[in-house]
């Protein structure tokens, strides 16, 4: 995203302007981490044969998909100023209450619906807690991130069961050689642009997190705001867990723990900002791609996944290094 | 501490009102709030578990939560500082593995406790170059390092996640932890030791006070000329060293720990003690008072869950409201976030 509208009446590009504005689209965060994946694959490709065959690509993209669903969520909260540490225990809620319900005879649509629901309602509670009760972000999600895991195992009394039911695991179908979750990225990605970027809602998010107290001024209800991104932010936790459930075809807890650190590092690779008013559905797409990408790789490369945690983690802090660079970051 | 209480024309109370909102605005309110909480859960589960309250009970709690004591006095220093340091539970499990794999491997105990209690050093520094080189915010460099932190104690164990050969480890002066010093977990007479050491070290040092300095307003102790970012990675460094510590006392209790041997979920626990103890999110504001009675809360309620038969999970729904809790009040102290 670049931030800087040109205010109207300003004069028009000058050349050094223009000049900034070319640098600004090559050194943007999205091209260079476009880069970045691309000297990825192509380093995977000559070590590893498999890496660019159309079945890897779709296993990457399948992986991707249910990420990229929930980090979409996160990024719209982290536009409008705020965090989500809880999507990982919101989606183990989400997927355990839609397969018990399964397991108990609700028709399976219905299930699956129902779970979506209870997303919706977890991200409304994260919502609610932030504005209502005026507690920092990221302490009340990472208090919730406890609440709901707690609620997940108490609700499968904390074990996990298989569910060996081909309607259940819709998502590891096939649709035209397309897996199933890629058709819920691209309508997800299709929503979250359109939202952004063609509602007024929409483009005046990116007002109430960049200035909260300026977006006041301008008579904006700057928490109904908030509810509304952790709202949305909650209906994507609720596709992804519905998602995760299906494809795993288990009732597991444990599913979602740690996903935390992937999407957050994805996201913040892709460009969003911890500070707020910043972030973009096509950079967060890229930043997962990427995080998946890496992941696969390494994972056949048969480099132990402890290893894959250390480099997210170092990712994560070098992503968000070079984005504050130039604001001058953390004082 | 003693929190400015804010200017309000508009609302002129007195009496009881007024007397009960100096009492929220001027903190004491969490003391004795946090005693009293301590005595329900006494009255509480001594009800609900008649072995509760006997001595061995107790005993077995200050051992279980001397490892959240002595986590929780670096984080505390942290966070007033004004960096919340969410890579505990990782740094204790790289320190407690480097510690036990080193007594596998044949070397001395007193260089296998240096060299875990070294790894929170490392670990510590790392974070604070983040924070003062690289400028990124605390919270995210040491989310990295949870991540960093707890695969290299993957890979240091092997990948096995647990101890390895434990018969070794459980000799010697590694796990001196184990035994009882005149009938007292010596865990719990370290810890004892440790938060003192802590108290005075905050309240009564330069090095405490800084804390203070760093955390309530940066830009002003830059003025008067203070090495913020020098202080800054100091916090960091402690609190590592604090957590490497606490992986070790766990470690050595254990007789020889792996990566997978802290369970994650502890550092909701040091936060919500340390936050519940009245520290202030954005720094500048708390105790070491306030923090051991976090500490004994959590402790207690943990224990006395257990023993009252309630599955582990049901600790995080209660300890994930508990913070909730914690951080409501402290918003209604300071406004909240906006």
């Amino acid at each position: 995203m670049t931030a800087t509208a040109t205010p109207p009446g300003a004069p028009l590009d000058s050349r050094a302007q223009a000049a900034a504005r070319a640098r600004r689209l090559l050194l943007g965060q999205h091209v260079l981490l476009l880069i970045a994946l691309i000297l990825l694959g192509t380093y995977f490709t000559s070590r590893l044969d498999f890496f660019l065959t159309s079945q890897n690509v779709l296993t990457i993209l399948r992986f991707s998909a249910v990420t990229f669903i929930v980090a979409t969520g996160f990024t719209l909260v982290l536009i409008g100023g705020g965090l989500d540490l809880s999507i990982g225990s919101g989606m183990a809620v989400v997927g355990v209450t839609a397969g018990k319900l399964f397991e108990a005879g609700v028709p399976l649509v219905l299930a699956f619906v129902l779970g979506v629901v209870v997303g919706v309602a977890i991200g409304f509670v994260n919502g609610f807690i932030v504005t209502r009760f005026r507690i920092n972000p990221l302490i009340a999600t990472l208090a919730m991130l406890f609440v709901l895991l707690g609620v997940a195992f108490i609700i499968t009394d904390g074990r996990s069961t298989q569910l060996r039911d081909d309607g259940f695991r819709f998502a590891r179908e096939n649709v035209g050689g397309v897996p199933v979750p890629v058709f819920f990225l691209i309508a997800v990605a299709v929503l979250s642009v359109v939202l952004l970027h063609t509602t007024k809602a929409g483009r005046h998010l990116f007002a109430v997190g960049g200035n909260p107290d300026a977006a006041r001024q301008a008579a904006m209800n700057v928490d109904r705001f908030r509810l509304g991104m952790y709202t949305v932010a909650g209906l994507y936790t609720g596709i992804a867990g519905v998602l995760l459930a299906s494809d795993l075809g288990a009732i597991a807890p444990n599913s979602a723990r740690n996903w935390e650190l992937y999407v957050a590092t994805a996201v913040f690779l892709g460009g969003a900002s911890l500070t707020g008013g910043r972030g973009s559905v096509v950079g967060t797409f890229i930043g997962v791609v990427f995080v998946s990408a890496l992941d696969n790789g390494l994972v056949q490369m048969a480099v132990r996944p402890q290893i894959v945690l250390i480099v997210v983690g170092a990712a994560m802090i070098l992503a968000v290094a070079f984005d504050q660079r130039p604001k001058g970051g953390f004082r | 501490m003693t929190a400015v209480v804010p200017e309000d024309p508009t609302t002129e109370m007195s009496g009881w009102p007024q007397r009960l909102r100096d009492l929220v605005f001027s903190g004491k309110l969490t003391w004795v709030t946090l005693g009293a909480v301590i005595v329900a859960e006494f009255v509480i589960f001594s009800i609900a578990a008649p072995r509760f309250l006997s001595t061995t009970n107790l005993l077995n709690t200050g051992r279980a939560t001397a490892v959240l004591m002595i986590v929780a006095t670096g984080a505390t220093f942290g966070l007033i500082s004004g960096a919340l340091d969410i890579s505990g539970a990782s740094v204790m499990a790289l320190s407690g593995t480097i510690g036990t794999q080193i007594v596998i491997a044949g070397y001395p105990a007193s260089l296998a406790i240096l060299a875990a209690i070294a790894s929170g050093f490392g670990a510590g520094l790392v974070n604070g170059f983040v924070v003062v080189k690289l400028r990124v915010n605390p919270l995210v460099a040491t989310l990295g390092m949870l991540g960093i932190a707890l695969g290299l104690a993957f890979i240091v164990d092997g990948g096995s996640g647990i101890a390895g050969n434990l018969r070794q480890t459980t000799d010697g002066a590694y796990g001196v932890m184990k035994n009882d010093l005149v009938g007292i977990p010596l865990p719990l007479v370290f810890a004892v030791l440790f938060a003192a050491a802590g108290w005075v070290l905050l309240a009564k040092t330069r090095f405490g006070l800084y804390a203070y300095a760093v955390g309530g307003n940066a830009s002003a102790g830059r003025s008067v000329a203070l090495p913020v970012d020098r202080l800054r990675m100091m916090y960091l460094v402690f609190s590592g060293a604090c957590a490497a510590t606490g992986g070790w006392v766990l470690s050595s209790t254990l007789g020889g720990s792996g990566a997978a041997s802290v369970p994650g979920t502890l550092i909701l626990t040091v936060v919500t003690a340390v936050i519940l103890g009245g520290v202030g999110l954005m720094g500048g504001t708390g105790t070491m008072g306030g923090t051991i009675l976090g500490v004994i809360v959590l402790g207690v309620l943990e224990n006395g869950m257990t023993l009252a038969g309630w599955p582990t999970f049901y600790q995080y729904v209660v300890e994930g409201l508990l913070l909730l809790l914690a951080v409501g009040l402290e918003a209604v102290r300071t406004g909240g976030y906006r």
